[in-house]
């Protein structure tokens, strides 16, 4: 039994030996890596609405709704699990994840974010195209003049339509 | 007078209960990270105990499970007042993954009043001191929520 | 009635040296065991208001009392009577040693196992299994380390021949420290192991163990109940090593020099139970009693016999 205590008193020793290891965590702040992937940032100004981030997010949390003159994306990050799988999936890189790690809060909705975009109506049928920021980006992408690309605010049923109604729409395009 | 030395004893002083309603186990070990002397959270008077009969703040992991619904309902009980409710991780928060699942019920907060949510899969232990320390006051929240509706 | 000695008395009782005096001391004593255990376990540790920020919490939360149950309440309230009770006697002996009584050691002996009395009590009365389960362990364990300390405490009285605080005091003040003899040295380290228990520090905590027993018989306790209970705990861990310091190791004069010998006997004294209890595993109920009733208590025999025959 004695050499037992001994041994522990020993022990006790060989644990002071480390000193203090306790991090300076709340009196200094904690940085964390570089590809550390803390809360979901959305910039607003690149976000074109494709929905490939709803698509791609394994919890399900963006939620896109078309209403009257708008897109709505509703981001519920309180769900989020820092895959990182919308970032990779945005084609206009708009979605980062910054380093930000403290986000605790009594409040849900401080949590979330919500974007309204502007649709694009078709001009014939009045069904939506798209958002005015794909249908412009498009627009940007092509970069030629295709007779105003006029059939860029028709839906796919219409444009059909008026292929076939008006074969130069086609040949501009295949030019 | 007596009011001002009872919150201040009770800021200073908070003893954890955790509870796993479901959870992975990931949170749960965040949260015994914690408990650890690099963290030492001892420093701020908080204490681990295995009653909810000590304990001033329950520490929930995980989306609330069917089965564990009624345990969790009788240690909210069973803890003497005043106390804290804290959903620790994205599944205590909102859900997580498993919001739209026959077997969970999406979250804390649709069985107990909760006090703070402390997001993250899982959240750092820097994230849940930053939480706990959050809801005694100690420190300013750093989210908000974001509105943008373009012109 | 005489009002001249009953208002001195209640002051002596509440205020200094008895529930005030020795709860705050007690209560420092628990933040220096916080403290030497962090140092141990290589981080910061509590600031120093810490316990009584946790006893002022205590005191602010709601107490929880199971339907039924009898000795519940009265159970902390008898604790902290026990405690005090014996700071009273031990501190006014330190102090003013023509104020014991013949048979003052005996009457100590006795209110210092009621706390203990009072755990069992209150964890019987719990209505709940831990509690139940806990009370039957202290049991078991207050029978095991009492028969120790009780040994120690006969070897004492033996070698001085009374059993009044101001004669052993007296009787060291002739003689040395009573610890410098065989039977002495044989009784002291008795009595170590067996206030390791009765102050349910680790290796020996086995009836409150948090992990094992859910807090054994402070399982159901909350709010002002587990308050009182803590404070009990908290000056028993003071008077444990001031009686010990008494007992053993010599006479405590009043001189500056011999108050100063007297604060460092108690601070090794402090430090070599918080050591122990921070770096040991604690201890099944089975290996417990085999340790203090097949090793201890028959070490403590051997003893008695030694003082007996004048060693």
């Amino acid at each position: 039994m004695f050499k037992h205590v001994i041994s522990e008193l020993k022990e006790a020793l060989v644990c002071l030996e480390a000193g203090q290891v306790t991090l300076k965590y709340p009196y200094a702040p904690h940085s964390p890596a570089a590809n550390f992937r803390g809360k979901v940032e959305v910039d607003v100004a690149h976000c074109i609405g494709c929905g490939a981030c709803a698509n791609a997010c394994p919890a399900t949390l963006i939620d896109i709704k078309d209403a009257g003159e708008g897109r709505t994306l509703f981001f519920e990050l309180g769900r989020c699990t820092f895959c990182a799988a919308c970032r990779d999936a945005c084609p206009q890189k708009a979605i980062t994840l910054s380093s930000q790690f403290e986000t605790a809060t009594p409040n849900i909705a401080d949590l979330q974010i919500r974007l309204v975009l502007k649709l694009v109506h078709c001009r014939e049928c009045g069904q939506v195209v798209n958002t005015r920021r794909a249908v412009d980006l498009v627009r940007e992408q092509l970069g030629r003049d295709f007779g105003g690309l006029a059939w860029l605010d028709l839906c796919p049923d219409c444009r059909r339509r008026m292929s076939l109604q008006d074969p130069d729409l086609v040949l501009e395009v295949m030019a | 007078m007596t009011n001002t030395l009872l919150d201040w004893c009770f800021k200073r002083s908070i003893w954890v209960y955790h509870v796993n309603a479901g959870s992975c186990n990931g949170c749960d070990i965040e949260i015994l990270d914690v408990l650890t002397p690099y963290y030492d959270v001892e420093r701020f008077g908080i204490r681990l105990v295995h009653t909810p009969r000590h304990a001033d703040a329950l520490l929930v992991t995980g989306p609330v499970t069917r089965q564990v619904r009624e345990r969790l309902l009788r240690l909210y009980e069973a803890t003497p007042d005043p106390k804290l409710v804290v959903a620790v991780g994205s599944c205590a928060t909102c859900g997580g993954i498993w919001h739209d699942s026959y077997a969970t019920l999406g979250g804390l907060s649709n069985v107990l009043p909760v006090n703070i949510y402390i997001p993250g899969c899982p959240p750092r232990p820097e994230a849940i001191l930053y939480g706990v320390a959050e809801a005694l006051g100690l420190v300013p929240k750093k989210v908000a929520g974001q509105i943008f509706v373009e012109a | 009635m005489d009002w001249s000695r009953l208002f001195p008395g209640i002051f002596y009782t509440l205020v200094f040296p008895g529930f005030l005096f020795t709860a705050v001391l007690g209560l420092w004593v628990t933040w220096v065991d916080r403290r030497i255990t962090a140092v141990i376990q290589s981080r910061i540790g509590p600031p120093w208001y810490q316990p009584f920020a946790d006893i002022g919490k205590l005191l602010g939360k709601k107490m929880l009392v199971p339907p039924n149950a009898a000795g519940f309440i009265s159970a902390p309230i008898l604790a902290v009577t026990g405690s005090t009770l014996s700071a009273v006697i031990i501190f006014r002996a330190l102090i003013d040693p023509a104020t014991g009584f013949v048979g003052d050691l005996v009457v100590l002996v006795y209110l210092l196992a009621l706390p203990a009395i009072a755990l069992i009590i209150g964890g019987a009365s719990s209505r709940s299994p831990f509690g139940a389960l806990g009370a039957g362990r202290e049991m078991s364990m207050v029978l095991a380390y009492e028969a120790g300390f009780l040994l120690s405490v006969v070897v004492v009285f033996v070698k001085v021949g009374s059993i009044r605080l101001a004669d052993i005091i007296a009787f060291q003040e002739l003689h040395g420290p009573i610890a410098l003899s065989v039977s002495g040295f044989i009784a002291l380290l008795v009595a170590l192991f067996c206030i390791q228990a009765k102050l349910g520090y680790l290796p020996f905590d086995i009836s409150e163990a948090d992990t094992e027993l859910i807090g054994g018989p402070l399982a159901e306790y909350s709010g002002v109940g587990l308050a009182l209970f803590k404070i009990a705990r908290a000056m028993l861990s003071l008077i444990m090593p001031v009686l010990l310091v008494l007992l053993f190791m010599g006479p405590v004069l009043p001189s500056l020099i011999s108050f100063l010998g007297f604060i460092l006997k108690l601070l090794v004294v402090l430090v070599l139970q918080i050591v122990v209890k921070a770096t040991h595993a604690r201890l099944r109920i089975d290996q417990a009693l085999g340790l203090l009733w097949g090793q201890v208590a028959v070490v403590g025999l051997v003893g008695v016999v030694f003082a007996v025959l004048g060693w």
